[in-house]
C-alpha cells in the first residue's frame, strides 16, 4: 500500500495536475509581474478607485443633485470637505458618485474596443489575403485620423449621454489593438502544433477558437488595460468640453462645471483639482499595469 | 447643446434679429434644413438639391463646388465662407503652436528616451518612466487649468488666454512678442501631454536596438559608449520615429481642441468645439475633410523619407 501512494504523489509530481500547472505558470508571471514596484503600485491604485466605484451610495455624504443649505460656492469645511458648487451641491459626493461613471465608461469602452480588434486581428492574420487588405487599410484609416475631432463629430451626430459615449469611444479605440492581434495570430499560425491541428483535420474555427485565441489573449488583456486608460480620459475630455455625461456625474462632467464658474480665476482649487488628480492616478494605475505586463509579455526587453 | 442650426443664425433669444416663428420657418426652408439629408449651400447661396433635383446630385454639386474651392457657408459665422474660416488666422494660430509644440517635445522625448535606454533598470530610468507615465495618464486640459489657475489666477505671470491677431498691433515686433507671450501656456501643456506620450516610444527603439550586432561591433571597436549610443544608435533607433512624426501632422491641422479651449487659442481645435456646440455642420464637413488630406499626404511623405535615410528600404 505505501509504495503504491509513493507512486502516486510521483507522478503527480512528475505530470502536474491542470491546478498544480497553472499555479507554476502564475507563480512565474507573478514573479516577473512584481519585478519592479510599478504593476504593484498601479493594481493598488485601481483596486482603490474600483471599490469607491462599486459602493458609491455608502460612501457618498449627501446626494450629489441636491443644493446644500450649507450656501453656495463654499469653500471646503467639515460638513463638505470639497466645498460646493455654484448652486450649493455637496463636490465630494460628486466625486464619488462620479468614480462609478468613469469607471464605467472607461472599462466598458475598452473592452468594446477590444473586441472589435482581437476580432479584425484574427480575421486579417489567419485567414490573410482580401481581408487583410481591406481590414487592415481600414486600420491604416481609423490609425491616421486625430481621435478627438472624429469623437466630437460623432458626439454632433448621436448625441450626448452615458451609452453613446461607452458605443463611440470603444467603435474609435480598436485599432492598435487589431495591427498586434494580427501580427501576433500570423506568427502563431504559421507554428507547427497549429500545422499537426490542421494535418488531423481540424477545422479553421476550431484552430481559431482553441489554438489561436488562447494564445493572443494575454496580449488582447494587456491592450485592453491600455485602452482604459484612453477611455477615461476621452471621456473626461468629452464631458469637460459639455458633450459627455450630462445626467449624471463623472469626473469630467465636475471638472466642466467648475470651468463654467471659472474656478480657476476665483481661486476655487477644490473644485478642480480633486477631480483631475483622480483622473490621473486611475489612469496612472491602469497605465502602470500595462507597463508592467508588457515587460513580462515582451520578452525583447528583458534580454539586456 | 442646441437644437437646431437656425439657432446659430438667428441668435440667441434676447438677441435683437431673435424671431422664433417667422424667419425661423423661412430658414428652415430656404437652407431646406427639414430635410433627412442637410442640403449643400455654396458661397453664392445656390442650394443644392433643389426641390426638384435628385440626392445624388448633391454629391456630384458637393465634388465640383470642392474643386474650385468652394466648401460652402457657415451656419454659424452665417454669411461667411467656410474657406475662409478655416483658410485664414485660425489655420495659422494652429499651425503655429502646434509645429512649435511637436518639434520641441520630439526633441525632449528623444533626448529623454536615449538618456532612460543607456541606464536601463538605474534609478534614471525608473524616475523617467514613471513620469511620464503620469503626464500620459493626465488629461491635457486639466494640466491647461493647471497654468491658468498658477500663473495667471495666483501668480498673474502669464495672460488668461486668447492670440493676438496682428491686425491690432502698429508694428510686427510688439506683436510677435505678445503673441509668443500668450503661447506659453498652450506649449507647455501640449509638450508636457506630447512627452508623456512619445518618451515610450523612444526608449523601446533605442532598446531594441541595443541588442544588435553592430552595436556590439561598435564597442567592441573601443568606441566611447557615449558615440555608439549617440552617433551608431540613435540613428537607426529614430526611423521608426517618422512615422510618428508623420501622425502627429494631423494635429498640425486639427490642432489641440482641449488645449485651445482651455486657453481660448483662436485656431482650428477651438473651431472645431464651436463647430459642434453650434451644429454648425459646413464647418465640421470642411474640417474634416482637411485632416483627412493632410494625414494622407503626410503618411505619404513619410514612406518616401523612409526610403531616403534605410537603405534597405526601395520603391
Amino acid at each position: 500500500m505505501t509504495t503504491s501512494t509513493q507512486i502516486e504523489t510521483i507522478s503527480e509530481y512528475l505530470v502536474p495536475t491542470r491546478y498544480l500547472r497553472y499555479k507554476i505558470r502564475f507563480k512565474r508571471f507573478w514573479g516577473l509581474y512584481t519585478d519592479s514596484p510599478f504593476g504593484l503600485i498601479g493594481l493598488y491604485l485601481v483596486i482603490f478607485f474600483l471599490v469607491i466605484g462599486i459602493t458609491p451610495q455608502i460612501l457618498a455624504p449627501y446626494d450629489p443633485n441636491i443644493s446644500m443649505t450649507g450656501g453656495r460656492n463654499a469653500a471646503p469645511s467639515t460638513a463638505h470637505p470639497l466645498g460646493t458648487d455654484r448652486i450649493g451641491r455637496d463636490i465630494f459626493s460628486q466625486m464619488i458618485a462620479g468614480t462609478q461613471i468613469s469607471l464605467l465608461i472607461g472599462l466598458t469602452a475598452a473592452f468594446i474596443a477590444v473586441i472589435i480588434g482581437t476580432l479584425f486581428g484574427i480575421v486579417a492574420g489567419y485567414y490573410g489575403g482580401w481581408s487583410d487588405t481591406i481590414l487592415m487599410r481600414l486600420t491604416d484609416f481609423f490609425i491616421q485620423l486625430p481621435q478627438l475631432p472624429l469623437m466630437l463629430v460623432f458626439v454632433a451626430l448621436f448625441g450626448p449621454g452615458v451609452e453613446n459615449l461607452i458605443i463611440i469611444i470603444g467603435l474609435l479605440g480598436w485599432t492598435g489593438t487589431s495591427r498586434m492581434v494580427r501580427a501576433e495570430s500570423l506568427s502563431i499560425k504559421e507554428r507547427a502544433f497549429v500545422e499537426a491541428t490542421r494535418a488531423v483535420g481540424a477545422s479553421n474555427r476550431h484552430i481559431i477558437l482553441d489554438h489561436i485565441l488562447p494564445n493572443v489573449l494575454p496580449l488582447v488583456f494587456a491592450n485592453m488595460i491600455l485602452g482604459v486608460v484612453n477611455a477615461i480620459i476621452s471621456e473626461s475630455a468629452l464631458s469637460f468640453l459639455g458633450f459627455g455625461v450630462t445626467g449624471q456625474w463623472s469626473w469630467g462632467r465636475v471638472l466642466y462645471e467648475a470651468r463654467r464658474e471659472d474656478a480657476m480665476i476665483t481661486g476655487a482649487w477644490w473644485h478642480f483639482i480633486p477631480p483631475g488628480i483622480c483622473i490621473m492616478l486611475v489612469a496612472l494605475g491602469f497605465a502602470l499595469i500595462s507597463f508592467s505586463l508588457n515587460e513580462v509579455l515582451n520578452p525583447r526587453l528583458r534580454e539586456r | 447643446m442646441p437644437g437646431d442650426p437656425t439657432t446659430a443664425i438667428l441668435g440667441r433669444s434676447g438677441s435683437p434679429v431673435y424671431n422664433p416663428g417667422e424667419y425661423r420657418t423661412r430658414l428652415i426652408e430656404r437652407f431646406g434644413l427639414n430635410k433627412a439629408i442637410l442640403p449643400f449651400i455654396d458661397k453664392d447661396f445656390q442650394i443644392t438639391p433643389d426641390l426638384n433635383t435628385l440626392i445624388d446630385n448633391q454629391f456630384v454639386v458637393y465634388i465640383q463646388k470642392l474643386l474650385v474651392g468652394d466648401l460652402g457657408i457657415s451656419f454659424n459665422y452665417f454669411p461667411q465662407e467656410v474657406s475662409y474660416l478655416i483658410f485664414g488666422h485660425r489655420l495659422l494660430n494652429t499651425i503655429l503652436l502646434m509645429g512649435l509644440s511637436i518639434v520641441l517635445s520630439f526633441l525632449i522625448a528623444i533626448l529623454l528616451g536615449t538618456l532612460a535606454s543607456s541606464k536601463f533598470k538605474s534609478k534614471t530610468d525608473m524616475t523617467l518612466i514613471f513620469t511620464t507615465l503620469t503626464s500620459y495618464s493626465t488629461p491635457v486640459f486639466w494640466i491647461g487649468m493647471l497654468i491658468v489657475f498658477f500663473c495667471y489666477g495666483q501668480l498673474g505671470i502669464l495672460p488668461y488666454g486668447g492670440s493676438p491677431r496682428i491686425e491690432e498691433y502698429s508694428d510686427l515686433s510688439s506683436w510677435g512678442l505678445d503673441y509668443l507671450y500668450h503661447m506659453i501656456g498652450p506649449l507647455v501643456t501640449l509638450t508636457i501631454s506630447f512627452v508623456g506620450a512619445w518618451f515610450l516610444i523612444a526608449r523601446d527603439q533605442m532598446l531594441g536596438v541595443f541588442t544588435e550586432d553592430y552595436i556590439t561591433t561598435a564597442r567592441a571597436k573601443g568606441l566611447k559608449e557615449r558615440r555608439v549610443m549617440f552617433v551608431h544608435a540613435r540613428k537607426n533607433a529614430m526611423l521608426p520615429m517618422i512615422s510618428v512624426l508623420a501622425l502627429a501632422m494631423t494635429y498640425l491641422v486639427s490642432g489641440a481642441t482641449m488645449t485651445e479651449t482651455v486657453f481660448n487659442w483662436n485656431g482650428l481645435g477651438l473651431l472645431t468645439y464651436e463647430s459642434v456646440y453650434r451644429q454648425d455642420y459646413p464647418v465640421l464637413q470642411g474640417l474634416l475633410l482637411l485632416v483627412a488630406a493632410v494625414a494622407i499626404i503626410s503618411n505619404f511623405i513619410a514612406d518616401l523619407i523612409y526610403g531616403l535615410l534605410d537603405p534597405r528600404i526601395r520603391y
